[in-house]
């Protein structure tokens, strides 16, 4: 929370970088500059009692700056007329100094002053009035046949001004170059601001979605444990009230409730399951496939109780290598996989049975889970892995069980694919990579 | 107020201020680059004209009269002030120098330009002399040799600021007639008045 308060610092519009910033620090730095020059210009005109040029042609120049930013305040033009207004107060001084030639230096001055608005355009309407001036000027001086009384310094030939104006429009350019250049790193530092901005609001986003979903784990965990205690003592309830008693109708019903009891268990250990593969870190140990599924095969077979004919269990493992992976998720998808094939077995076939391949390389493990029960359906085969899914409702499964399976095989990195035909059986391929590092 | 009111309203007082902006400098400045136009009733006077400026300025020596026509409210007039009193620093002993100001207005005081701009010499308001010497514009130099001949008459520097060292006409005039060799051709810049027109209502 306190990096998502930071960056709200960061975008702030009182940012010394905002572009609304610049243009109202640089607008008060202007106020500032103009006033100075107007009044330079007055201390200028005591020297050669210039006074009406220095108020007539200075306080117009502030006129035409200050109203045009007054009646346009949000165009640029008023900048583009700073920029001419400097040019003007160029030719007053050099006006007012006898052409002194280091007047010509405020043009100069006046460049570097407007780089400050960054766009290097502002640069024009100065670098055009300082030439006009200084070509109107070149043109008096040299066209002695038109009776000119001009000149103002006599080494000032026409290569010597050509020379003048091509150093004044470089450093106008360099400038205008500055301004520019500029702009374009306040832009990108802006860019960089707003997006470390979006950055920790998504991060610290995350950080609260990840505490969440960590409370919630924690939660169906603990739910799922205290679930099954009751249970437990109400299955030793019945097993203690059938041995107790001879009357039928009681035995059906105590029977009845014993398949509830059992669903409900069996759903409460898949919910169980899932949160546990969902909290647990991914360990790597080597696989003992034979022991895993003959352990299984004794817990199925143990499940199938009266109310389903046997299924053969049959599998064949070929491990040239050791399969390293995370054993109870291992167990968790065998499990998962075998007793949904003994569940879904087909009564129209005379010997149900689940076919396992297990083959070990130095790049896979591939797992095969094949039945002949009763098959899924083109269109519910992109369902099954979804979470609560079962393929009809009057079945028993709790439609956690392949959600779990294809959340383990993403766990692993690895791929899942179902081949199935209605009547025939169903068969799940499972690709794990073998040796690699698992997050 | 709607934009495009305002906007033809920021372009109007733009144009307005430029224009006249434009009009200031070429009155103070770039209206003295073309000759003062001929008054109506001019008379010329020619060079070798019998001149008499006795009445005006009593000398005690006989010596070169130079007279410097000066308007204090002529741009250009001010701004070859310090040309002037560098020439009088140095012909001095040479020449008598006598100043016209060529404007009768109460403010100006003989003992008020001597102490403004530092000189000593003697300031006439008798705006006749212009007319007797042919001089129509300011600043102009009027030089008058020791028998009261006209010399020279016309322009000190062919730029206003007298910064020019090829173009000091009276200061080439003042030479030539002091070393008695002749003088040199000047050009149309040198004699031709440049500068302020007098103020007719003086008269």
């Amino acid at each position: 929370m306190n990096k998502l308060a930071n960056s709200k610092l960061l975008i702030n519009p009182n940012d010394r970088n905002s572009p609304f910033q610049i243009k109202q620090i640089s607008d008060r730095m202007i106020d500032h500059f103009l006033i100075g020059y107007f009044i330079v210009g007055i201390l200028f005109s005591f020297f050669y009692e210039t006074y009406f040029v220095a108020f007539s042609v200075g306080s117009l120049s502030l006129v035409a700056y200050y109203v045009t930013k007054r009646l346009l305040p949000n165009s640029t033009l008023y900048q583009y007329v700073l920029s001419g207004v400097m040019g003007i107060f160029m030719a007053q001084y050099i006006f007012e100094m006898h052409g002194m030639f280091e007047m010509h230096f405020l043009a100069f001055i006046s460049s570097a002053i407007l780089i400050t608005y960054q766009n290097w355009k502002l640069q024009l309407p100065l670098t055009i009035v300082v030439v006009l001036h200084h070509s109107l000027f070149g043109y008096l001086q040299y066209n002695e046949g038109h009776n000119i009384f001009f000149t103002q310094l006599d080494y000032m030939d026409l290569r010597t001004f050509l020379i003048h104006i091509l150093f004044a429009v470089t450093i106008f350019f360099i400038c205008g170059l500055w301004a520019y250049q500029l702009k374009k790193y306040t832009a990108r530092q802006m860019e960089y601001t707003f997006e470390m901005a979006r950055l920790s609001e998504a991060e610290s986003q995350k950080e609260i979605l990840l505490q969440a979903n960590k409370e919630l784990d924690k939660f169906v965990y603990s739910v799922s444990h205290d679930l099954r205690a009751p249970l437990s003592s109400m299955k030793g309830v019945i097993e203690i009230t059938k041995d107790e008693t001879k009357d039928e109708f009681i035995l059906t019903n105590l029977n009845l409730l014993q398949g509830s009891i059992k669903k409900l268990d069996e759903f409460i250990i898949d919910i169980l399951n899932y949160s546990r593969d969902a909290r647990q870190e991914t360990k790597k140990q080597e696989i003992n496939f034979q022991e895993i599924l003959e352990d299984i095969d004794a817990n199925l077979q143990h499940m199938q109780g009266n109310n389903s004919r046997h299924v053969d269990l049959k599998y064949e493992i070929q491990n040239s290598n050791a399969c390293h992976s995370d054993k109870s998720k291992i167990n968790i998808l065998l499990n998962n996989l075998i007793s949904n094939a003994i569940r879904y077995q087909n009564p129209k076939t005379s010997n149900p049975q689940v076919d396992i391949q297990i083959n070990v390389t130095d790049i896979e493990t591939d797992i095969i889970v094949k039945d002949n029960g009763i098959g899924i359906s083109k269109e519910n085969q992109k369902k099954v892995f979804e979470m609560f899914y079962r393929v009809t409702e009057n079945n028993v499964g709790t439609g956690l069980g392949l959600f779990l399976v294809k959340e383990i095989v993403d766990k692993l990195k690895g791929q899942i694919e179902i081949e199935s035909e209605i009547g025939k059986g169903t068969a799940f391929i499972i690709r794990l990579p073998n040796n690699v590092e698992h997050n | 107020m709607k934009n495009s009111i305002k906007i033809t309203l920021t372009v109007i007082s733009l144009a307005g201020i430029l224009v006249t902006i434009g009009w200031i400098f070429w009155k103070t400045e770039l209206v003295y680059s073309f000759p003062t136009p001929l008054p109506v009733h001019y008379k010329v006077i020619s060079n070798g004209s019998q001149i008499n400026i006795d009445e005006s300025f009593s000398f005690i020596e006989n010596k070169p009269t130079l007279i410097h026509f000066f308007n204090p409210e002529c741009p250009c007039s001010r701004f070859n002030m310090p040309h002037v009193k560098k020439l009088i620093k140095q012909f001095e002993s040479k020449i008598n120098f006598a100043m016209v100001v060529i404007n009768n207005k109460e403010i100006y005081t003989e003992s008020g330009i001597q102490k403004k701009y530092g000189i000593s010499i003697p300031v006439s308001f008798d705006q006749s002399i212009a007319e007797k010497c042919g001089v129509y514009s300011t600043p102009q130099a009027v030089l008058i040799d020791e028998n009261n001949q006209l010399y020279f008459r016309g322009n000190y520097n062919r730029n206003r600021y007298c910064t020019n060292k090829e173009s000091e006409y009276v200061k080439m005039a003042i030479d030539s007639l002091l070393s008695n060799v002749s003088k040199p051709e000047f050009n149309i810049l040198a004699i031709k008045a440049y500068g302020c027109s007098l103020p007719t209502c003086s008269k």
